[in-house]
């Protein structure tokens, strides 16, 4: 394991044309104050490109995903120790408004969690938070999140109605669009279409490819192929330990790493 | 685009950041203030068990006493001091000296307020003083003449405005007169004993070589003029003992003599004859006195042990004088023993100085301190018991605080049985208050827990074969359709209030209970047959695939078939009252069988508060029976057992943990149910078992007497600590029911 | 062939024995269901019971007019409502002293209930069916309602105005219409003296209060208190003025009276000031009797009770539990939700969370009286007591929060039904999914804007289904109420028209207790007990209803959460 350590332990280089729009510097996370979550993590995050963390289940990428928005802070007893750098600050820090950072990273879960409100709410709702509450502001910025989410044609005309009567897929998107309405830098997706059918999955991955134009994207998948297919930088997580990090390419076609190689090979996971 | 326009817009109507801040310090002022708000209330409610806890703690606080500062009053160490005595707000003093001189003084600066001399011949000086049994400042003085007065010392309290201007008049009279009452040919008087009631006034006085001397004076009250004359008797008699002391009962009956030997002898009163004999210590009597009330007398002895004794009705339906307890000697021998004049206490001092403090209900001394440095002369104690008042040597006087709130209040008090004056053996006997303060009240609280008891215990006899068969049947057997309506029908009448419950128990069901008595029994009897007998027959027929009712509907089968029982039972329950019975099962019970039924009795409370209880433990116990996951009885069915089966042998075996906890809810309400035993039973505190009478449980007992108790009193404290026991044991069987269900909600999330 | 057939058939009757079906135990699921059965029965039965005796209480049943062999022989002629009858065995009747036939094994024995309790000392009498001779229902019978002695049955002879008899055709329209005018003038009575004589008398009791205050101050300068002299003066002007007034009133309203004539031909002349109401049952027919039911369930629902609560209504005890149960609700809502979303938002999920739960938890099982012993000792004694000396120095001895009273009352109850409250909040929060939290706060609203906008919304059907059986747990609730502030007659509303309108100091009388005092502490309970049937009726179907709307709303809920939970 020591070994691996060394290999991850740097990270790439930026390409020259790369912006950071995350930085991962040392980073261990604890639950219990005792369990060992997470190891000395160092990661870059490109601006505006998709990057995918995989890895078998239990590594530890979703548990990385929630550090860059502090959802991991609902958890009692999990200590972090590092940092991360988002837009120039340490997010790790006491005095960051947390409101105001998961304003800045979105973040869209496994499952679709529409509120209990209608659709219309749903996507105003983080605008409705900030205190925007011009009608005609939010009418236009739910039309736009909505169209961004490409779910505007499907509920333009019912967008009172409850959002618990849409589809899995499109609550999904729906939470996307939710998401996006409060213009982000980041979006992070936890396995988002883990829970979804093969088509609602492929127009989720075409959003992506969409989304990427302005946002910063981060997705956990345990679905090798979706990463291959949607993103642009791969990182291959282990025990708690990222193994290794490059372009996606790179990583699924010449991995430096034996476990790397097992893993996207099939051999476990 | 539009979503450029969309970007912008928001972009442009996003607020500033001072907003973004408000938002943030809003969320932390409401995270305050729900966590004060949040804590407040736990607070409050543990407030609850730690205010019972305050209440109930002085009780079991010791005695204390503190000494106030000493003053010289002049011209006391010339004279020596036979009568001492001090008024109610620890103001007034009263002081008599040998040679007659009665002053009463201002306790906290030490002035004189009257002076004036007793009738005494001149030259004669007092030799004994007995004060009257009754304690209302009458007492009786006999001087070395052979003379015998009684005076009376009073005090009137009056307000000219707040409490700051109260003033007292002392006043010191002779209710029968300034003439010598008694002649005795013996001046050497060695005891005096008075005592004066509604109906009679005895003087007793005991002068050397055992001659004893006694005046009993019958009082005949005029009704038009209220003019009291006496009917005077004097009789003497010559005892062969050495007599150390002499009292005299608070009902002029009774004469009680003690000698060296450490024995007590009664005589009655006005004849003198000698009735019995006890041997209350092993050493020589020095000291007698009666306790408040005149029944008892406290013997004190040589090794500063006291005895209590009063005569007990025996079985020649006489009453002889007995040895009832002894309490805690000092080694020294008693001088004086004083009683106190609200409660049933007394103080002894002995001749080295140490004074005690007792309670003769609890059995208890509750306070000793050694006096040695004031070599006390005379003591008196305060009418309330809150203070002595001490003449020390060399004249001078000094008050000591006795902090003694709840002497009657000790653990055999409470709890074991009590040898309680006019009882003819000792009792648990809850009898809080009477009119008089001459009263001993009875603080067992053991009747009271007997009688919550038995009220629970009925009420789980009838509550737990419907709650627990019904709720297994339900859980179990029930069709969905009809389960859908059964439990929240069972189940609202938890929210019935117990006040109705009450109501139509003691009005309505205790009068019809005792006309339609042998048929309750019958139906009890004819049940388990007759449903036995119509299940045959149901099954027998194939009466379900006939009616189409398919399983799982059986107690709607079974409304009909128990009318039927019902009825059937009111029709044979006539004929065999008349075969077996003489005719009335009631009458039977009070005149053949010797039992005595009250009408609100423990089987009606038992079906009440069964009743109020079942929906309780239905609820629990449906629940955990329904909350055996499936895969256990389907596995269970799949190796050939039957629905019954699977049922005990499966289902409710996994399930006991939540019935059990679902039995400690229902007798924890049981328990502390109050309307419905307030209302359904006589509230008499009996011991007893019998299913036909009634009781008196903790929680109706305070429901009762609170209102009445007077506050920070011992009966209000006890009260309390009979709701901190309820408290307490709800808590704890509550707990302990909760703690069962969660290990039993972890196992089947396992399972 | 034959072989298998035999084996079934013997399969079969094997099947069919007893034996067989005692060891399946399918008797001992007939002997479960059938104490399903008995407890539904009793359930019913009981609702039924009251159901029944409860509303009869207001119907107009007839008066029935009989010849009825005394013990001694005569005839004597009464009447009344049969109000219940039994069977009796004639030995318990002949050891009783009654002298009856031999022959005869059982007798029938009818209550008669004959009112006129001022006339023949009794409002009740058994009556032996086997002597009654004739009966009729006389449609003149007029049952007369009464003030005091309860009910008068009889005839109307005449009416007399003054003394003098009126003369009239119809003695009863005149009677009626004479009963009209004394309502008129009783309800005006009733208004001065409970309006305006009664504000007077408490502007009065406030200058005492002021006087004293000044004097306990120590102001010793007169012109303080020659303002409180010249305001007594004031109203002890207008009191005399009001009580000319109410003179005049009570004059007029006794200037009418009634004659009337009981069966046994007693003439007994009857003030209509003290008659209520009067009606004649065997003369109505169904639509006037609904009507008169109609008005009397409702006057009873409305008008104060008379006769040491036997009779009349029950209006005050409705009143003081509502506002007893209202202000109860004011304190026990937010502080229990308070706790509620404390002990499941923002307290740490750790041991002490979790034992804090369960003794909330059980503190709902600690019987309701030793919350009673708790509220007299810290709210009535501790609290009330300092209260009294700190603000109302004036009002001693006497104390004024230092006793039982509404407020009081309802804090005890609101501690009684806290945990009710709390359980429900966190058992409605809990039933939210975590991902709705994490989807709100993802987005950046903080915690309090994800409570408040997202999760309290979803949770407050389950926090009003706490509320609502809180509610209904106090509303019945009577031995704590014994010993913090209810009364069986309150001298005046806790809510009412002297500033400051709400008194909270004030004893109140509540349904539940009334039930208790009526039903075991009136001296008459024989005739209190429709009344208090009729009372226990309205308690009961009040929680009944509000425990149904309770389990509605949860349902409801756990209908609507159903897709979120999986």
């Amino acid at each position: 394991m020591n070994d691996s350590q060394a290999t991850a332990a740097a990270p790439e280089a930026p390409a020259a044309d790369e912006k950071i729009a995350v930085q991962v510097r040392n980073l261990d996370l604890y639950y219990d104050r005792t369990v060992q979550a997470l190891y000395d993590i160092n990661l870059d995050i490109p601006d505006r490109k998709v990057t995918a963390f995989i890895g078998p289940s239990g590594c530890g990428k979703s548990t990385l995903l929630r550090c860059f928005n502090r959802m991991n802070d609902l958890i009692d007893d999990c200590v972090i120790e590092g940092k991360i750098i988002i837009e120039g600050k340490n997010i790790q820090k006491k005095k960051i408004d947390v409101a105001e950072l998961r304003r800045q990273v979105g973040m869209v879960f496994q499952k679709p969690n529409p509120f209990p409100k209608s659709i219309y709410e749903n996507v105003a709702y983080g605008l409705r938070i900030q205190g925007i509450n011009k009608r005609r502001v939010l009418e236009d910025t739910v039309e736009w999140a909505l169209k961004g989410a490409a779910l505007w044609d499907e509920v333009k005309d019912r967008l009172q109605e409850p959002a618990f009567g849409l589809s899995g897929g499109q609550q999904q998107r729906l939470v996307i669009a939710r998401a996006i309405a409060v213009q982000p830098k980041v979006i992070l997706l936890d396995e988002p279409c883990s829970a979804l059918d093969p088509i609602s999955t492929l127009k989720i991955e075409e959003l992506i490819h969409e989304l990427k134009e302005d946002y910063t994207i981060i997705i956990v998948t345990h679905n090798m192929q979706q990463a291959a297919r949607v993103s642009d930088k791969t990182a291959f997580m282990y025990l708690g330990k990222m193994i290794e990090y490059g372009v996606t390419d790179q990583i699924f076609t010449n991995p430096q790493e034996k476990r790397t190689e097992d893993y996207i090979t099939g051999r476990y996971g | 685009m539009n979503a450029v326009f969309g970007k912008e817009a928001v972009a442009k109507s996003r607020r500033s950041a001072s907003f973004h801040r408000w938002r943030s310090r809003k969320d932390h002022a409401v995270r305050w203030l729900i966590a004060v708000g949040g804590v407040g209330v736990i607070i409050a409610v543990v407030l609850i068990f730690f205010y019972l806890l305050w209440v109930v703690f002085p009780l079991f606080l010791p005695a204390g006493a503190s000494l106030g500062e000493s003053r010289s009053m002049p011209g006391w160490e010339r004279s020596d001091p036979v009568y001492f005595s001090l008024e109610e707000q620890l103001e007034v003093g009263l002081r008599v000296t040998e040679a007659g001189e009665a002053t009463f003084f201002h306790i906290p600066d030490g002035r004189e307020l009257v002076s004036q001399r007793l009738p005494l011949a001149p030259g004669a000086s007092i030799s004994a003083v007995a004060k009257g049994v009754q304690l209302d400042g009458k007492t009786a003085v006999a001087t070395n003449d052979g003379e015998v007065f009684v005076f009376r010392h009073s005090y009137e309290t009056r307000f000219s405005g707040g409490v700051e201007t109260r003033k007292i008049n002392p006043e010191l009279d002779f209710p029968y007169g300034r003439e010598s009452l008694l002649d005795l040919d013996f001046p050497a008087v060695t005891g005096l004993a008075f005592s004066d009631g509604n109906d009679a006034m005895v003087l007793a006085a005991v002068g050397p070589g055992g001659r004893v001397r006694v005046k009993h004076a019958s009082k005949t009250e005029n009704l038009m003029t209220g003019e009291v004359t006496l009917e005077e008797d004097i009789h003497e008699t010559r005892v062969s003992f050495n007599a150390t002391a002499v009292a005299v009962s608070g009902n002029q009956r009774w004469l009680y003599l003690s000698d060296n030997q450490g024995r007590v002898y009664s005589f009655t009163l006005p004849a003198l004859e000698a009735r019995d004999v006890v041997q209350a210590s092993d050493s020589a009597i020095t000291a007698m006195t009666m306790l408040l009330g005149g029944i008892s007398v406290l013997a004190g002895d040589a090794d500063g042990v006291v005895s209590q004794l009063f005569p007990v009705r025996g079985e020649d339906n006489r009453f002889h004088l007995r040895l009832i307890r002894q309490f805690d000697g000092s080694g020294s021998p008693v001088a004086h023993i004083l009683s106190e004049q609200r409660r049933k206490g007394f103080v002894a001092l002995d001749t080295a100085q140490h004074i005690s403090v007792y309670h003769s209900t609890a059995g208890q001394r509750v306070l000793y301190e050694d006096l040695g440095g004031l070599q006390p002369r005379k003591i008196a104690l305060a009418p309330r018991s809150n203070g002595l008042l001490i003449e020390g040597a060399g004249g001078r006087l000094q008050m000591m605080d006795l902090d003694n709130e709840h002497p009657e209040v000790s653990f055999s008090s409470i709890w074991s049985k009590v040898w309680y004056e006019n009882y003819e053996e000792p009792q648990y006997v809850w009898q809080s208050s009477a009119s008089t303060n001459e009263f001993e009240p009875k603080f067992s609280l053991t009747p009271l827990v007997f009688g919550t008891i038995k009220a629970s215990v009925y009420a789980m006899l009838f509550a737990i074969p419907l709650a627990l068969m019904g709720a297994a049947y339900t859980a179990y057997f029930m069709s969905p359709q009809l389960r859908k309506w059964v439990k929240p029908g069972i189940e609202i009448m938890a929210a019935l209030p117990t006040v109705i419950l009450g109501f139509l128990a003691g009005l309505w069901f205790a009068p019809w209970l005792e006309e339609n008595l042998a048929s309750v029994f019958m139906l009890f009897l004819l049940m388990p047959p007759g449903l036995f007998g119509f299940a045959w027959g149901w099954h027998k027929l194939s009466l379900g695939d006939r009616l189409r009712i398919p399983a799982g509907w059986e107690p709607i089968v079974l409304v009909p078939a128990l009318l039927g029982l019902a009825w059937l039972s009111g029709g044979l329950a006539e004929p065999v009252q008349g075969v077996f019975f003489g005719g009335d099962l009631r009458e039977w019970l009070s005149n053949t069988a010797g039992i005595s039924y009250d009408q609100r009795n423990a089987m009606v409370v038992g079906a009440a508060m069964g009743f109020a209880v079942i929906p309780t433990i239905f609820s629990i116990a449906e629940d955990a029976v329904f909350g055996v996951p499936k895969a256990l009885s389907n596995g269970s069915l799949a190796l050939g057992a039957t629905p019954w089966q699977t049922l005990v042998f499966v289902v409710l075996p996994t399930a006991s943990p939540g019935i059990f906890s679902a039995l400690m809810i229902g007798l924890g309400r049981a328990v502390g149910e109050t309307m419905i035993v307030l209302m359904a039973t006589g509230n008499t505190p009996v011991m007893d078992w019998n299913l036909f009478e009634g009781m008196r449980t903790l929680a109706a007992n305070i429901a009762v007497e609170m209102p009445e108790s007077e506050v920070n009193s011992s009966h209000y404290r006890i009260l309390f600590l009979a709701g901190l026991v309820l408290f307490m044991f709800t808590f704890v069987v509550n707990t302990a029911a909760e703690l069962i269900r969660q290990r039993l909600r972890e196992k089947y999330s396992s399972l | 062939m034959t072989s298998f057939r035999k084996k079934v058939k013997v399969k079969a009757s094997h099947l069919d024995s007893f034996g067989y079906w005692v060891k399946t135990g399918a008797p001992w699921v007939w002997i479960n269901a059938a104490a399903v059965s008995a407890s539904v029965m009793l359930v019913v039965g009981l609702l039924l019971l009251i159901a029944v005796r409860g509303m009869g209480h207001f119907w107009p049943s007839e008066v029935v007019e009989l010849t009825y062999i005394e013990d001694n022989g005569q005839p004597h002629v009464i009447s009344g409502k049969v109000r219940d009858s039994e069977e009796v065995e004639a030995q318990r009747l002949t050891e009783s002293g009654l002298d009856v036939p031999d022959n005869v094994e059982t007798f029938e024995r009818i209550l008669f209930k004959t009112a006129n309790r001022d006339v023949t000392g009794q409002d009740f009498r058994w009556i032996l069916s086997y002597r009654i001779q004739e009966q009729s229902t006389p449609p003149e019978m007029v049952v007369l309602e009464r003030t005091e002695w309860g009910d008068f049955i009889g005839r109307v002879e005449a009416v007399e105005e003054s003394g003098k008899t009126i003369t009239t055709d119809d003695a009863w329209a005149l009677f009626l219409e004479r009963l009209d005018r004394a309502d008129e003038l009783r309800e005006e009575i009733k208004e001065l003296e409970r309006g305006e004589i009664g504000a007077i008398n408490y502007q009065l009791e406030r200058l005492r209060l002021d006087r004293r205050e000044l004097e306990l101050d120590g102001v010793m300068d007169p012109t303080a208190y020659a303002g409180i002299e010249r305001q007594e003066e004031e109203l002890h002007a207008r009191y005399r003025e009001l009580e000319a007034r109410l003179g005049d009133l009570y004059r007029e309203i006794r200037r009418d009276a009634v004659r009337m004539r009981t069966s046994d031909g007693e003439e007994v002349q009857l003030q209509l000031a003290n008659i209520v109401d009067g009606w004649r049952p065997n003369s109505m027919n169904l639509a006037q009797q609904l009507g008169h039911y109609v008005y009397k369930a409702w006057m009873f629902v409305s008008d104060d009770p008379r006769e040491a609560n036997t009779e009349g209504g029950i209006f005050p005890a409705i009143y003081g539990t509502i506002l007893m149960v209202l202000l109860m609700s004011v304190v026990v809502a937010p502080f229990g939700v308070v706790a509620g979303v404390y002990l499941r938002e923002y307290a740490k999920q750790g041991l002490l969370t979790r034992t804090i739960r369960i003794a909330v938890n059980n503190l709902a099982g600690v019987p309701s009286i030793v919350y009673g012993v708790f509220g007299l000792g810290f709210f009535v004694y501790t609290l009330g007591g300092s209260i009294d000396q700190l603000f109302f120095e004036a009002a001693l001895p006497s104390p004024t929060f230092g006793t039982g009273g509404l407020f009081w009352a309802s804090l005890t109850l609101a501690l009684l039904t806290l945990p009710v409250v709390i359980v429900s909040t966190e058992e409605g929060l809990s039933r939210i999914p975590r991902s709705i939290r994490e989807g709100s706060l993802a987005l950046g609203a903080t915690k309090w804007e994800t409570l408040w906008r997202t999760i309290i919304p979803m949770a407050s059907p389950g926090i009003m289904t706490g509320l609502i059986l809180a509610v209904a747990r106090a509303a019945g609730e009577v031995a704590p109420l014994m010993l913090v502030g209810v009364v069986k007659l309150a001298p005046s509303l806790p809510l009412d028209g002297n500033y400051p309108f709400l008194h909270p100091e004030r004893k109140f009388m509540h349904l539940g207790f009334h039930i208790y005092d009526v039903g075991f502490q009136s001296p008459n309970v024989e005739a209190a007990r429709p009344l208090v049937y009729a009372t226990a009726l309205l308690l009961v179907v009040v929680i009944v209803l509000l425990n149904m709307l309770a389990i509605h709303i949860r349902n409801g809920l756990r209908e609507k959460y159903k897709g979120l939970e999986s």
